[in-house]
């Protein structure tokens, strides 16, 4: 026992010895769940959004806003949250930090390499933060907008980003990743702002029914760490499924007969085969793809009990979706970009042959074709089968 | 020194477990051989397993003697007396390597500004109680301890796989099979880290109460290191990229981070935290206890101060981590490429060798 007593003090005692940042006690440190990084000639502004102490801490209901948005530029990211330390009393603590939006401006410019080294460097900000990035407004604006369901606009979009299921969403090493390997390009989600922006960035903002808000934007297509072009949501989500990483959403087709519309409800896609051919110095891409769904709003003709109508309307869907997979392909084209990572498919199955085509891929995809076969299982019709009358 | 037997099979089996996976499962041994590293660790565990068995075979040749009774029976008064002092501080520099382990560990993760002195001797305090308490309570804590690392190695993969964020198209498909590239990593630096260095069991072996248990208790525990040293490699070049794996610091820690199951389970890199603590703790402590053991044997004759004996180790053991080791980075490429080839080959697998050949020969010659 005299050990442990003397063991007991001298630990005690060298507790001294810690510094005040190793400190960590909750009423020093101050929580951030989103950072943000805007493009600044020479380096970056780097916006923290903290958490109001006061407002969650649930003894006395402060009437101040639940969380503050401070905004310090640096040449170096380290530099700017120092400053961002010195307006504020706590120690910053990023270890809860979420999500890291990117200003457009700085995925623009070409700099999404050095966030996310920083990223995979730091050890505070947590390997599986997610990267976003915007459209439209600087990062440190949206960060300042007031959210009206969740409170915390953070939270907002994080949970907005989970919806589309987890293996859409990137962290930093991933990202690191698909820089590092040929013949796919980078695809990141962003957000942007409904609304208005000054009204938005003020409390009364939550007191109208029509607030100012932040949505998904859809994917931002990246080529080397440089953002080339914004796809719109409908489009990144048949991006997505292509990639394997789809979430449930809805397929508008056409009716078999006529102009009428009906609804399919994916649940679940995934790639089943993916191969290529080679013929006149083109490639071309056969993928087949396992759907399964339900039929939701159905404005057809055909009577949803006849096995005869389910198999047309598969057809449908499965044309949507060949024609849909193609625009993508197309506006890939023309920005010289290969989102679906075609030519990973190449590489990863025939290396000699990437070899090859390596150097004038961005040239080689723009002849490049997509077959994409879906093999659906309709697995509800509704629970009133539609008689088409 | 005569020692008396008060270890059983199953204690020794379980500081064992926690001396091989410790510090290697954390830092991450074997990730330069890319999408095989869990095939390198694996051949790293079956090479580990024949030197295990030679190391008994030398222990049980030489009548169940420790250390430096079988370097002075083998290589004669004066050679094996310098080899045992060798020995000695070879065993109290690899527990100053861990300890420096640790150190860099517990800054770069937890306390960021804490001097490395404090930590140092905060971990020294405890190394220090222990073997004031002897061996016996500190062989029998590695059963809880060991319990405690064990349950957690199992819960990881599951919540790894869970999560998510394993992606086994970084893996598949295997493309042709490098066998320099693997054979290079695993010689010498996986075979003789972590399982060349149960050569220090050599000094706590004749503590053995069950002897002739020792062979298959011991292969039991190097299979299960080896193949779950195998699996958390596959995991981590699963998580992380083979190309990228190998340029974290931990490997595991940042595998670990990745979790998020259910917006429930967050920052678990506390298990490995847990682990790394447990793992290094009982690695320092071992060496130092074997340090101690050699040491003492060495200077039986002349009836040393057995107190300042000691204390001059565990002194010689501080002042030995102030050895190249500034920085982490330093410390890592002396750990990878000079200790493997200037200590740990000529120590682990020269001098065992020559053992076997003496023996041999001897047993020939009568």
């Amino acid at each position: 026992m005299k050990y442990l007593y003397f063991i007991f003090i001298i630990l005690s005692v060298a507790s001294i010895f810690f510094s005040q940042e190793d400190k960590h006690e909750l009423n020093q440190s101050s929580f951030s769940f989103a950072l943000g990084i805007d493009y600044e000639k020479e380096g970056y502004t780097v916006s923290l959004q903290l958490i109001n102490p006061g407002e969650i801490s649930g003894e006395k209901l402060l009437n101040n806003s639940p969380y503050i948005v401070y905004k310090a530029k640096g040449k170096t990211i380290d530099t700017a949250l120092e400053k961002i330390s010195m307006n504020t009393s706590r120690h910053l603590d990023l270890k809860q930090e979420q999500i890291i939006v990117l200003g457009e401006e700085l995925a623009r410019k070409g700099r999404l390499k050095e966030i996310v080294e920083y990223i995979l460097h730091s050890p505070d900000i947590p390997a599986n933060a997610l990267i976003i990035t915007t459209k439209g407004n600087k990062a440190s604006e949206l960060l300042k907008i007031f959210s009206p369901v969740e409170g915390y606009s953070a939270l907002e979009i994080t949970n907005t980003l989970n919806k589309l299921g987890r293996h859409v969403l990137n962290n930093a090493s991933e990202i690191k990743v698909e820089l590092l390997e040929d013949g796919k390009d980078i695809s990141l989600p962003y957000i942007e702002l409904k609304g208005d922006l000054q009204k938005g960035m003020n409390r009364d903002n939550l007191d109208t029914t029509t607030p100012a808000h932040i949505v998904f934007g859809g994917f931002g297509l990246f080529k080397d760490g440089t953002l080339k072009k914004f796809l719109d949501y409908r489009d990144s989500l048949f991006l997505q499924l292509l990639n394997g990483k789809s979430s449930g959403f809805i397929i508008e087709s056409t009716c078999p007969a006529g102009s009428e519309k009906f609804a399919f409800k994916l649940f679940n896609g995934a790639v089943k085969k993916k191969e290529f051919k080679l013929a006149h110095d083109n490639y071309s891409f056969q993928y087949i793809l396992n759907l399964s769904g339900d039929i939701r709003q159905y404005n057809c003709h055909g009577n949803l009990k006849d096995p005869e109508t389910i198999s047309q309307l598969e057809t449908q869907i499965n044309k949507t979706i060949q024609s849909k997979e193609n625009k993508i392909l197309s506006i890939a084209q023309d920005h010289e970009l290969d989102p679906f990572g075609l030519g990973h498919s190449i590489k990863s199955k025939d290396p000699k042959a990437w070899r090859n085509v390596e150097k004038d891929w961005s040239t080689r995809i723009k002849n490049a074709r997509l077959n994409v076969h879906s093999d659906i299982t309709i697995q509800n019709v509704g629970n009133y089968k539609s008689r088409g009358d | 020194m005569k020692a008396k037997p008060l270890i059983g099979i199953m204690e020794m089996q379980f500081v064992m477990v926690l001396f091989l996976l410790g510090s290697a499962i954390i830092l991450g041994i074997g990730l330069d051989a890319g999408e095989y590293s869990w095939l390198a660790n694996l051949l790293a565990g079956i090479t580990g397993l024949f030197l295990f068995n030679l190391y008994v075979y030398i222990w049980n040749e030489n009548r169940h003697q420790s250390l430096n009774f079988i370097l002075i029976a083998q290589f004669g008064r004066h050679i094996g007396f310098i080899i045992s002092i060798v020995y000695a501080v070879y065993f109290a520099y690899i527990a100053s390597r861990v300890l420096n382990d640790i150190v860099h560990f517990i800054n770069s993760t937890l306390l960021h500004n804490m001097h490395p002195f404090f930590i140092k001797f905060t971990i020294f305090i405890i190394i220090i109680y222990t073997y004031s308490k002897g061996l016996e309570p500190f062989v029998r804590s590695a059963v809880i301890f060991g319990l405690v690392t064990i349950s957690f190695l199992m819960l990881i993969p599951f919540f790894i796989v869970l999560s998510g964020n394993f992606h086994i198209d970084y893996i598949l498909p295997f493309h042709s099979l490098d066998v320099k590239k693997i054979v290079r990593t695993v010689f010498p630096a996986l075979v003789t880290f972590p399982y060349g260095e149960l050569i220090v069991f050599l000094a706590l072996l004749p503590f053995l109460k069950e002897k002739k248990a020792l062979v298959k208790g011991g292969s039991i525990v190097i299979v299960i290191s080896a193949i779950l040293l195998s699996i958390f490699s596959f995991l981590t070049i699963g998580v992380l990229h083979p190309d990228l794996a190998k340029s974290y610091s931990y490997p595991l820690v940042t595998t670990i981070e990745h979790i998020g199951l259910i917006g429930f389970f967050q920052r678990l890199d506390i298990m490995a935290v847990i682990i790394f603590m447990i793992g290094c703790y009982f690695k320092i402590t071992v060496f130092t206890f074997a340090s101690i053991f050699v040491a003492k044997d060495c200077t039986a004759k002349w009836k040393m101060n057995h107190k300042s004996l000691v204390s001059a180790i565990f002194i010689v053991i501080i002042a030995l981590s102030y050895l190249y080791s500034d920085n982490n980075s330093l410390h890592v490429k002396i750990g990878l490429e000079l200790v493997p080839a200037l200590l740990h080959v000529p120590l682990q697998i020269v001098v065992p060798a020559l053992i076997v050949m003496f023996t041999f020969v001897r047993g020939k010659l009568a």
